[in-house]
């Protein structure tokens, strides 16, 4: 394993061979945990078909070798972790991606790949439509113990990772960057809740720097390769989510589209998947049904209520989202008790607003 | 022949002391008027001389010189008319003689020589009292608006022929005495109001919001999609609005005084004033050319209403912010320098985004995030900030049930009877009492302050919004006649301190 991530760095980053070069020796070895370097500088003119000598010496790769063991322990301190092929984390459809992934680096805890993952991904700049079946999936997911997977964009991406956290449940963010870099920077404080929690963050990429153009579809195959389901809120025609869809596709990986208004430009990338053969997500409890998960009862209150707020709390767990003006007629109750009964039941996270009057159990 | 007579201007809504002098020397037959007088002051002249002719003396063919004292001061108002027409006068064989030094006039004259009544009579009024001068000489339809005044003898006349025979013969007639307050004690008269709380369907959290704001005289802003009722519910604010005492009619009197003939006589019920959005930044805090109080001040003591608060001039709003900590505003121009009092109540309604539908049951909505945002946007958060209590509303669904909805007579009568408590409570004897733990100067106890911790805790809450929670709580707590902030109280305040479910949404 060590071997591995070492002859990695050492090949395709610290010893600036040329690509046909690393290609070669690749294939020789057939893989980086096999590479001998004694062996390749002793054979290289052999090796590389050609009289250029090998531009180093063995005591100058020595030398690189042990920084690199050096860095490694970087990687691999406190919660942090390195995956590789050999890894037991690493499925065999990441395995199988195209083009290849060869190390993933992690922060979090990297049990969660061996939970059931759905991924839910989408446009950077969605509807109010859009942004609400985001977040209430997500939430409804991490409620049922499913952990949502996401790439921290702006929009769908954020509001997933968000609802998966309000909803207590753990959430994996593949990031575009290195997992120690917040791209984009607007989404910090997600970022924090989910660095700070039992969650996990995922990158291919080593260096701290911005994201190249390249880094986003490459990332999405990730994204797609670690989820048993990846669902699709809203995308154009011609989008960034689509390639992800595309991967999923490759992949093997199951698509649920998210039906939308046909003449919404943010629905039309996800009718057509449906047109293609996703399935449509008619509604949440499909996800459930297709990685053949059974529905969790809600959980029995345990908290001290006052007389107003346990009169709300029951009829609200009869008719599950109500308006403050069903509410008021239903219990009687003066609109000053309803206010304060229902901050009492927001506060103990049994139920929340869901639209401008209107109160859903949590 | 010379004379002296005193008379006020007005000096924002104060009055200020002036004399009038007047000399009529040997010349070419001419009036002059010195001292810095208006345009309304320069056509006085015109007005004098008709008053006087039509009364029957004969104007002086010699060379009148009249100085308004203070020379430096610029002078506004038709009512120098009377007390210029008497400085002809008292140097004329008419009046000859006669010392006027303890009398002040005021009025407007016709060209017939009637008296006509003047707006800003209380202000000019204060003004002569303040210079030493209780014996004042006004019109008589402005006899109502003197009552407010104590310590002053009003000798309200119609006409000047009438005056003058008075003044010639030292016989001036008073006020009658018994009358003086009769037509100080004003009734609520529930006909007056054209719409009552109880034709809006449904939206009772609103009206509860209403009652609170009310009492407390919070900043509200209702947020909600088009048609759900915010306008219908903020109109009928004037149905549920306390009376007001002697001394806020007084002071609002005065500003109406001020500002351009907007009324004469005295000013009966709060103030709501609803300006369209088109309002200018000048219109809305006061200035221009004369420096006269905008649209904040004749709200004082009331409520400023602004509909579609997104619409308004972005300048406009944010000029509200100084007036809304402060309760005053500060006005400079042309070497003019006044303060006219604004402590008004604000409510204001807007969309939650350009289509108006975010967040609504009807989820119309098609915006885009950044448009929201920028929708959101058009009030900074220092006038947010400012605005201590938020409603959401939504459309009511009008196939659901509804329970009847209170009048404004019962809401009014609960404001009523929970500020009688306010005050009781405010007063010394009551601070002591039931005395727990202190928060921002208000009195919770020990399971409020914990659940302000678990918001806290919690993120939910910064200092400021705990300060707005108290403040409301403690209004809520005053609704009910408690001394002491309860648990229920701090939950339903936190119910308007909604830009929190707003946020919630947002990324």
């Amino acid at each position: 394993m060590q071997n591995y991530i070492i002859n990695y760095w050492l090949l395709e980053e610290s010893l600036l061979f040329s690509a046909p070069i690393r290609k070669n020796i690749l294939n020789y070895y057939s893989d980086y945990n096999h590479i001998k370097w004694r062996h390749l500088l002793e054979n290289w003119k052999d090796l590389m078909k050609s009289n250029v000598a090998c531009p180093f010496s063995e005591k100058e790769l020595q030398d690189v070798r042990a920084r690199m063991v050096d860095q490694l322990k970087h990687y691999t301190h406190e919660n942090r972790s390195i995956l590789t092929p050999y890894s037991q984390y690493f499925s065999n459809v990441l395995k199988n991606s195209h083009p290849k992934v060869n190390l993933i680096y992690a922060k979090g805890d990297v049990n969660l790949l061996n939970s059931k993952k759905v991924a839910i991904v989408g446009s950077r700049k969605p509807t109010a439509y859009g942004r609400k079946i985001a977040y209430d999936l997500g939430r409804y997911l991490a409620q049922q113990g499913i952990t949502v997977v996401s790439g921290m964009a702006l929009g769908i991406d954020a509001q997933s990772h968000k609802g998966a956290l309000d909803g207590g449940g753990q959430t994996i963010a593949v990031m575009p960057t290195d997992i120690d870099t917040v791209y984009p920077k607007t989404n910090i404080a997600i970022y924090n809740r989910i660095n700070s929690s039992a969650n996990l963050i995922l990158s291919e990429y080593r260096e701290q720097s911005e994201p190249k153009h390249y880094h986003f579809p490459l990332r999405n195959r990730i994204i797609s390769g670690i989820s048993d389901l990846v669902v699709i809120v809203e995308a154009g025609e011609k989008s960034g989510t689509l390639i992800t869809a595309a991967h999923a596709l490759d992949q093997g990986i199951p698509i649920v589209s998210v039906p939308g208004n046909i003449t919404s430009e943010l629905s039309k990338g996800t009718n057509r998947l449906i047109f293609d053969g996703a399935l449509p997500l008619f509604n949440f409890e499909l996800i459930l049904e297709l990685l053949d998960v059974k529905p969790q009862i809600h959980k029995r209150l345990s908290v001290d209520l006052s007389e107003s707020a346990r009169i709300v709390y029951e009829i609200l767990l009869k008719r599950k989202k109500m308006t403050l003006n069903d509410l008021n007629f239903a219990t009687c109750l003066e609109y000053s008790e309803i206010n304060a009964a229902l901050n009492e039941l927001i506060l103990e996270d049994l139920c929340d607003f869901v639209s401008l009057d209107e109160i859903e159990l949590t | 022949m010379y004379s002296k007579i005193n008379t006020a201007v007005s000096w924002g809504i104060e009055g200020l002391g002036i004399k009038i002098e007047t000399h009529i020397l040997r010349g070419m037959p001419n009036h002059i008027l010195v001292g810095l007088p208006s345009t309304v002051i320069k056509e006085s002249k015109e007005r004098v001389r008709s008053a006087i002719k039509s009364i029957g003396v004969k104007f002086s063919d010699d060379r009148i010189v009249q100085n308004l004292y203070p020379a430096d001061l610029k002078k506004e108002g038709s009512h120098l008319d009377l007390p210029l027409a008497i400085g002809i006068l008292a140097c004329t064989e008419v009046l000859n003689g006669k010392s006027f030094d303890k009398l002040g006039f005021i009025g407007e004259l016709a060209l017939n020589g009637d008296i006509q009544p003047i707006s800003n009579v209380l202000s000019l009024i204060e003004g002569l009292v303040s210079a030493g001068i209780s014996h004042i000489v006004m019109p008589y339809d402005n006899r109502v608006e003197s009552r407010f005044i104590n310590n002053v003898t009003i000798y309200p006349y119609s006409t000047l022929q009438e005056l003058v025979a008075d003044l010639a013969s030292e016989s001036l007639k008073k006020e009658v005495e018994q009358e003086k307050y009769d037509f100080i004690e004003f009734k609520r008269n529930e006909s007056e109001f054209e719409n009552d709380y109880n034709e809006v369907y449904g939206q009772g959290h609103a009206l509860r919001a209403m009652e609170i704001a009310m009492l407390g005289r919070h900043n509200l802003l209702l947020i909600g999609p088009p048609g759900c009722g915010k306008s219908m519910i903020a109109e009928r604010i004037p149905s549920i609005m306390p009376p007001l005492s002697i001394n806020e009619r007084i002071e609002l009197t005065k500003i109406y005084g001020v500002a351009d003939g907007e009324t004469k006589g005295m000013i009966k019920y709060r103030p709501f004033r609803s300006p369209h959005h088109s309002i200018s930044k000048i219109g809305l805090v006061g200035g221009g050319m004369k420096v006269l109080p905008g649209e904040i001040s004749k709200a004082h003591n009331g409520v400023l209403f602004l509909d579609e608060i997104g619409e308004f001039k972005k300048d406009a709003i944010e000029s509200l912010r100084e007036p809304l900590s402060s309760g005053k505003v500060q006005l400079s121009r042309g070497g003019r320098s006044l303060e006219y009092p604004s402590q008004f109540m604000l409510v204001a309604t807007m969309n939650p985004c350009p289509c108006g539908h975010f967040l609504s049951k009807s989820g119309l909505c098609n915006c885009k995030v950044q448009s929201i945002k920028n929708y959101m946007g058009k009030l900074s958060w220092p006038i947010l900030d400012r605005i201590d209590m938020t409603v959401l509303m939504d459309a009511v669904d009008l196939s659901s049930e509804l329970s009847e909805g209170k009048s404004s007579q019962f809401i009014f009568q609960r404001v009523e009877a929970a500020g009688d408590f306010k005050r009781e409570r405010t007063s010394e004897k009551m601070r002591n009492q039931g005395q727990q733990c202190e928060l921002g100067g208000e009195f919770l106890n020990q399971t409020s302050i914990e659940i302000i911790k678990r918001y806290e805790q919690k993120g939910k809450l910064s200092m400021r919004s705990v300060v707005k929670l108290v403040k409301i709580a403690r209004s809520i707590a005053d609704l009910e006649q408690s001394l002491i902030i309860e648990k229920k109280h701090i939950f339903e305040a936190y119910t308007f301190l909604s830009a929190q479910v707003m946020k919630k949404f947002f990324i």
